[in-house]
């Protein structure tokens, strides 16, 4: 059936612009169709064979509404405006395209000269700064289905493309994934349009690119690659171009489908792209040279290249004094430590190194686990487990509910399985510290990456003590070594190392002397800005000699 | 490829599991030492007083004693004798049913009589061979019976051998003894040119004691302990045997020499008063010992310069005139060089045990005669000429100047 339909199709574009097949409807029932199928169907002269293919192609929905209107006052012109219910404005359809049509057209321009009427059309008639037109049938109905209005008259082999796009959205509000305390608090939501003027309105420069393209065979989601040329390596706006028009998937929901089939090690646990709700923190990558990737429907875009120490920065780092963000940027190194490592190191010194431990913490840490009946890695799994099931409970209840959870958590985890003697006090400091160091981490990819590997880091700890502690730690640094991100070394500016990198990594510099752009990414243009700008007072002789 | 790697992991996998968890020791099931009793046992046998700790009653408090509630010891001593050190901890497992760990050691207690006649040099093999024991812990020599040593808990350092430690890490505070840990007792006894000595302790009654009525048990009130531990000077040791002690003046007369004089206080009449005292505080002090030869004959001249303040005056004397103020300080150089002519009487003419260093300081300064020295150096100390220099100086006077009865008139 599948390829007596593919046949018919076949047909269907053979004849070259003439439709006459109404079976597309009988072929849908079989195949998923997709626009591409039928590229080469051109619009007819004919408005009922218009209409008659676009209502067998879109089908008989009750939201896809085919408005038939008479256009001028005589000759009157039949013609159809064709749009989706809910994703046009309606306001904008009935004001200044039907009044206009039906109602302000003068006389004389509706002549019978299908040509002129198709220019007035385009250049008079419709007061819609928007406009645009196409004899690709495709177009039409993947236009039809963005939301925008589809004009067509009879006797005129053109389509008049309205786009006034005007669906329900979110308006722009606080990404909640990420918040900051001093920083502009406008996120992305889900509509493209509106994530790209975000974008455009932080950076008014020309040489801003956005290049779009559709994926998704049955979504036909608009994904836009976004980089600065002249900054952005053209190597590396290719290669994710590239990468992108690759996939061939139904559907994309998130851009989470995407960074899969994009990364360079599907294999690796560590995220290799950032995601963001934050348009302050994309122009910052691309001012970096680094290469945007918006999807629609998703507020989260993706940011590639990106090495592992800029998971740990988060845009208020730059805000705030560089004192400040120094001091903060140290908590969080140290803290992403704690949150790996923290627990193994426990159950490597308290089973196997007792004599690293302080005589007096060791008294007291021995006093709390007598009488304890699991072994001291069985207990740190155990709490490691409890509060991850915890953690979970409390991100996908609705949020009066979650607050109860973590009350219930607190007091039975906290308190009764203390007091039954089932773990020691000492252990749930430790998996709370933990789990306290790891919110500190501000990318939550690389968050669940950490929460992942504790786990077979407690296995080697309480197996082979600090010595496999050691080798887990050896064996991550490895991994971290060899993998990339489209090509930059996952440990950039630390291996390979790049001392005028350090500014931005061990340290935040002060703004006045971060001069250079990463040394990986800013190839192509490698000063931020002019050296030197650091602020002093106005000296006395030079303020004399003015 | 695929096949291959997880072959690879699945090895990597076992390979932690096989050869994993096998020193692996919950705390729970640990009985932390921390101190060691040693001393002789008849039959030529060795008795050991481990000091396990009862972790538990010392987080959660032995005071209270409230009615009901039973009192708990901080601490455990088990007791048991063999033939050597490791088959004497080796029979504590029949007494107690724990594994003994021994890196938080924090002493090492010698009978006096054990060091006295077997030497301790069979005790220092096992304690510098075996892997848990650290250097750190303190050697110390212990008078009279170790049980009643070890069983002297205080009010608030519930743990006796932690009390014991504290003692000796405060030495400092006063200088009047000297203890050596492990490791620099070890390193004093292979060393030719000088001879280890270290702290002595022992108990004695408390006499803070009171006899009241209304001062015990039965009035509610904890009493103050029966017994007290007292450190009682240096024990001064030729090779591996104790041959003799100091006592208090005379170990600060060895830690003069020695250099290692960083506290403590000086007492000494002032002159041209009856029964008037003066004290000051140590500040620094360094010394330098110059061997050389006279006449083919080698002798040392110790030069000590000490640093004090003056905290206490009896006397009627204004410190804060220079010549009054040199008159304390010669005062001072006296009792100073009393105090170290005393240990060089007591090591020279009693015990002959270089304790002081002037091997090492020979050893240093004529290495070529040093030699020929130093196979004769046990006969040839006793007559060591040792010629004392003493630099003292006050450096202020504290808060005042003048003391009231000098002011008023």
């Amino acid at each position: 059936m599948i390829f007596r339909g593919m046949k018919r199709l076949k047909n269907i574009s053979e004849k070259d612009g003439k439709i006459n097949s109404g079976n597309i409807s009988e072929l849908l029932n079989h195949e998923i169709l997709t626009p591409e199928q039928v590229k080469d169907i051109r619009v007819s002269s004919v408005l009922e064979e218009n209409l008659r293919f676009l209502q067998d192609l879109l089908g008989h929905n009750k939201d896809v509404i085919i408005r038939r209107i008479l256009i001028g006052t005589s000759p009157r012109i039949p013609s159809a405006l064709i749009y989706i219910e809910g994703l046009a404005d309606k306001a904008i359809l009935n004001n200044n395209i039907m009044k206009s049509l039906m109602i302000e057209i003068p006389e004389e321009s509706c002549g019978s000269d299908p040509l002129y009427l198709r220019e007035y059309l385009l250049k008079t008639a419709l007061t819609i700064s928007n406009l645009k037109n196409t004899r690709q049938m495709n177009e039409i109905a993947i236009n039809i289905l963005s939301g925008d209005v589809v004009l067509l008259v009879e006797g005129v082999d053109d389509a008049v493309i309205i786009n006034i796009r005007g669906h329900k959205e979110k308006a722009i509000s606080e990404p909640e994934s990420e918040i900051l305390v001093r920083g502009p608090r406008e996120g992305f939501t889900e509509t493209l349009e509106t994530n790209i003027s975000l974008i455009r309105r932080k950076l008014k420069s020309p040489n801003l690119s956005f290049d779009h393209m559709l994926i998704g065979k049955i979504t036909l989601t608009e994904v836009s690659v976004v980089y600065l040329k002249g900054l952005a390596s053209p190597d590396l706006v290719e290669e994710v171009k590239q990468r992108l028009q690759r996939i061939k998937i139904d559907g994309i929901l998130e851009s989470g489908y995407l960074e899969e089939f994009i990364e360079d090690n599907p294999y690796s646990p560590f995220p290799q792209m950032h995601h963001t709700e934050r348009p302050d923190r994309i122009v910052a990558g691309l001012l970096e040279g680094r290469v945007a990737i918006m999807t629609d429907g998703t507020p989260f875009v993706l940011i590639v290249p990106v090495e592992i120490t800029s998971f740990l920065t988060s845009p208020e780092d730059y805000y705030e004094r560089y004192y400040l963000g120094t001091l903060i940027l140290w908590v969080r190194y140290i803290s992403f430590g704690v949150s790996l490592l923290l627990p193994s190191f426990y159950i490597a010194i308290t089973t196997f190194h007792q004599e690293m431990i302080p005589t007096r913490l060791l008294i007291s840490i021995a006093s709390y686990r007598q009488g304890l009946p699991f072994s001291t890695l069985l207990e740190a799994l155990l709490m490691e487990l409890t509060f991850e099931v915890l953690r979970e409970a409390g991100t996908r209840l609705p949020r009066a509910v979650g607050q109860a959870v973590s009350i219930v958590g607190a007091l039975v985890i906290g308190q009764a399985a203390v007091q039954a003697g089932i773990v020691s006090p000492l252990m749930v400091i430790i998996v709370a510290f933990t789990g306290i160091a790891s919110f500190t981490n501000p990318s939550y990819n690389l968050g669940i990456t950490m929460r992942f590997l504790r786990f077979p880091l407690m296995f080697l700890a309480g197996m082979l003590g600090l010595f496999g502690v050691m080798f887990g730690i050896v064996m991550i640094h490895i991994h971290l070594a060899q993998i990339r991100s489209f090509g930059l070394p996952y440990l950039a500016s630390l291996s390979p190392l790049h001392w005028s990198d350090l500014k931005d990594v061990l340290v935040r510099g002060p703004w006045w002397s971060m001069d250079t752009r990463p040394w990986e990414l800013g190839e192509r243009n490698r000063r931020r800005q002019i050296p030197g700008l650091k602020p002093s007072p106005p000296r006395a002789d030079k303020a004399g000699g003015n | 490829m695929m096949i291959r790697r997880i072959f690879v992991t699945f090895l990597i996998i076992m390979l932690t599991i096989s050869s994993g968890c096998w020193d692996r020791r919950e705390l729970d099931d640990l009985g932390i030492v921390n101190g060691i009793g040693i001393e002789s046992a008849p039959g030529g046998k060795i008795r050991i007083i481990a000091q396990t700790l009862n972790t538990s009653a010392i987080v959660r408090g032995t005071g209270g004693g409230g009615a009901g509630t039973t009192f708990q010891k901080a601490y455990r001593n088990t007791v048991a004798e063999g033939n050597s050190l490791q088959d004497a901890i080796d029979n504590l497992t029949k007494v107690t049913p724990i594994q003994r760990f021994f890196s938080h050691n924090s002493v090492v207690i010698v009978s006096e009589e054990l060091a006295r006649k077997q030497g301790i040099r069979s005790i220092m093999d096992f304690l510098e061979r075996n892997p848990e024991l650290r250097l750190d812990p303190w050697l110390i020599i212990g008078r009279g019976s170790l049980v009643s040593l070890m069983d002297q808990p205080g009010r608030i350092t519930l743990i006796p051998s932690q009390r014991i430690d504290n003692y000796m890490k405060i030495h400092k505070i006063s200088s009047t003894y000297a203890p050596l840990n492990v490791g620099q007792f070890i390193r004093s006894i292979q060393s030719p040119c000088c001879q280890p000595y270290t702290a002595v302790i022992e108990t004695g009654p408390n006499e803070s004691l009171s006899d009241e009525p209304g001062h015990d048990l039965a009035s509610g009130v904890v009493p103050e302990p029966l017994n007290q531990i007292i450190v009682n000077g240096t024990a001064v040791f030729k090779e591996d045997k104790m041959v003799g002690w100091l006592n208090a003046p005379e170990s600060r007369g060895l830690l003069w020499v020695r250099g290692e004089v960083e506290q403590g206080y000086i007492n000494f009449s002032i002159p041209g008063e009856q029964d008037r005292f003066a004290e000051t505080s140590i500040l620094r002090s360094s010394s330098k010992l110059e061997p050389s030869i006279k006449d083919g004959q080698i002798m040392i001249t110790a030069t000590i310069k000490v640093d004090t303040y003056l905290i206490e005056v009896q006397g009627n004397i204004d410190p804060g005139i220079t010549e009054e103020l040199k008159k304390l300080e010669d005062a001072q150089d006296a009792e100073i060089s009393k105090e170290i002519k005393a240990a060089l009487k007591k090591a020279q003419g009693e015990y002959h045990a270089d304790i002081f260093g002037f091997g090492a300081a020979i050893h240093r300064g004529y290495p070529a005669e040093w030699k020929q020295l130093e196979a004769q150096w046990d006969e040839a100390f006793p007559g060591l000429q040792v010629e004392i220099k003493v630099e003292s100086s006050i450096r202020h006077t504290s808060l005042i100047n003048k003391p009231a009865e000098a002011a008023r008139q």
